[in-house]
């Protein structure tokens, strides 16, 4: 097998992984995203969808990919061809694995973008250069002029602050990625999340001490705010699938790193409560953190118009917020720099599973993997970064690789948990050595309930965007040479993957018919 | 606009606001999210310290095959 030609990396504490998985499921989803829309949908009557969608779809999908990549790293499998490979033992299984490492290497490429506006924001604040008065298109200009949203290929005249922080930001990535599981990823979350929770809270401290703040929570919570009723809000579909979409963003399920991550654990150790505190730790800083923070602060300033896009919300409404505060600048600072601690230990996790495909299925060490893995990112972020006129490119990655194809892997490894692994043996490795025990219906949940919930949220989601009027994707790609140019990229990503996996199947292939030679 | 009418602008909500006062629902709604998520976490890390084998280094690098582990 392919341990026998490598020593098998593994976690050092258990905390240490519920901590980086809970990292990798914090972003900036939980602070700004998911405010927003539990604002957009009454508050309170959105609350209901979301918790039925997390004991339905959410905490089950995080339990299979704990299982299954378990199930793989015990046979000597890091990565999602490898680990598909050991559950499905057929030709095509592996090749299915490319979109394990596409969905995390594709978000990371604009993502690292992102986690590079959080850091110079926070700087900025700090500098004092946010504090741009009480008109809100001051911050609109700023984020415009920061971003390059007004023109292609600005970022890269001059010095322009944004890229300095996005250099930084990659080297920091790739550093710890470099230092390896336990004394890079492990390392980093362990103070990074606790330093996040502790930003986070002193944050909602001042938040629940400004003037006014019942009308904030009141916006946020309150289950009936409008003409409607409470069983009124519940009838609205769109309603429900956004909150289950939130869910199953939000807990990072389907991305192909929880089950890279659970494969580097003993096949004794314990997966069944070490998944549920690390969803219950998102879950925290979701409803608990960012519920309380984001929406209640920015109505006490803007009323109604508070709601907007997740940019709009973070980048633009915050910091006109904070510039309004006593004691708004240090504040801003702790936002913005939790924000980019939420940001980092997400983008960190992204590169694990391709990193796992290269040192397990071409051998490479860990400095030829961090480069190659460097240079095809770079490449990519540079397209994001380069076509920055509207975010286009930004907006085409995130939705072709940051939905299209996480519904997509998603689907799979519910199948693959459900039908292929099978309950029986799906949940046998999920109670093995388990400090909590998972009853078995939850086996058979997620091989009906999430797998047909899945399917079902995501056909009527395919139908929306296809028949959408504005901001219809595959319209956009069919006239737009720069959407076309991301599409071709990332196909172009897909193709390299899809060698790797061809090349390590090979090898791997190669090494147990020696194994199996030897034994005869 | 200078900082001090800034700050009468924060300390005085917007006239749409006073409409979003905290209701009893909403109350009840905040408190049983955020209490249903605290209550959890808490519940899972009090788990995770007290059950053996939480805190010690676990693996070492240079561990033995996963394979010993088999049956």
């Amino acid at each position: 097998m392919a341990e026998l030609t490598r020593q098998p990396e593994r976690w050092g504490t258990r905390i240490g992984v519920i901590l980086a998985v809970m990292g990798s499921a914090v972003g900036l989803g939980n602070f700004l995203r998911f405010p927003g829309l539990a604002a957009k949908y009454e508050g309170g009557a959105f609350m209901i969808p979301y918790f039925i969608a997390l004991f339905v779809l959410g905490l089950p999908l995080a339990w299979g990919e704990w299982a299954m990549g378990r199930y793989g790293g015990t046979r000597g499998f890091n990565s999602t061809p490898g680990i598909y490979r050991a559950i499905w033992p057929r030709k095509i299984s592996p090749y299915l694995g490319v979109l394990g490492m596409l969905v995390p290497v594709g978000i990371y490429m604009y993502y690292i973008y992102i986690e590079a506006w959080c850091l110079g924001y926070a700087w900025n604040m700090l500098t004092g250069k946010l504090t741009l008065g009480a008109d809100w298109k001051n911050y609109d200009a700023f984020f415009t002029t920061f971003v390059g949203a007004d023109k292609d290929g600005v970022m890269f005249q001059g010095a322009s602050t944004a890229t300095t922080f996005l250099l930084i930001c990659i080297v920091l990535n790739f550093v710890l990625i470099y230092r390896g599981l336990t004394g890079g990823i492990e390392w980093f979350c362990k103070w990074a999340m606790p330093a996040l929770v502790v930003c986070a809270i002193i944050v909602l401290a001042r938040v629940l001490t400004m003037p006014g703040i019942s009308h904030g929570l009141g916006f946020m919570w309150n289950p009936r705010t409008g003409d409607k009723g409470l069983l009124e809000n519940l009838a609205n579909g769109q309603m429900w699938l956004e909150a289950t979409g939130q869910i199953f963003f939000s807990l990072s399920v389907g991305f192909g790193i929880i089950i890279t991550y659970a494969s580097y654990l003993r096949p004794n150790d314990d997966i069944a409560l070490s998944s549920l505190t690390s969803c219950a730790g998102n879950e925290f800083c979701e409803v608990a953190l960012g519920g309380m923070i984001t929406i209640p602060a920015a109505f006490i300033l803007l009323g109604t118009a508070a709601v907007g896009s997740s940019f709009d919300l973070g980048f633009k409404t915050l910091p006109m917020v904070f510039a309004s505060m006593p004691m708004g600048r240090t504040i801003g600072v702790l936002f913005f720099f939790l924000l980019f601690l939420a940001a980092i230990t997400s983008s960190l996790s992204m590169l694990q599973p391709a990193i796992a495909l290269l040192e397990e299925g071409l051998g490479l060490n860990r400095r030829a993997s961090v480069a190659m893995l460097g240079f095809v990112t770079l490449m990519g972020t540079g397209l994001v970064v380069w076509f920055s006129k509207g975010l286009l490119v930004l907006d085409q990655f995130d939705f072709w690789v940051g939905t299209f194809c996480i519904y997509l892997l998603a689907m799979f490894q519910t199948i693959l948990f459900g039908w292929i692994l099978g309950v029986d043996r799906g949940m046998e490795e999920l109670n093995r050595g388990g400090a909590i025990r998972i009853p078995r219906f939850v086996g058979f949940m997620l091989k009906y309930v999430s797998s047909t919930y899945l399917i079902g949220i995501f056909v009527i989601w395919l139908y929306q965007q296809i028949t959408a009027g504005k901001d219809n994707y595959f319209k956009t790609v069919a006239h737009n040479p720069a959407a076309q140019l991301a599409v071709a990229f990332l196909v172009i990503v897909a193709v390299f993957f899809t060698l790797l996996v061809h090349q390590s199947v090979r090898r791997w292939n190669r090494i147990e018919a020696a194994q199996q030679e030897v034994m005869l | 606009m200078t900082v001090p009418l800034l700050f009468t602008l924060a300390q005085s909500p917007v006239e749409s606001a006073k409409d979003f006062h905290l209701t009893p629902g909403g109350w009840t709604v905040m408190l049983l999210s955020v209490g249903f998520v605290t209550i959890l976490l808490t519940w899972c890390i009090g788990k995770v310290v007290t059950t053996p084998g939480s805190e010690e280094h676990l693996h070492s690098q240079s561990d033995a095959t996963p394979d010993m582990d088999e049956p």
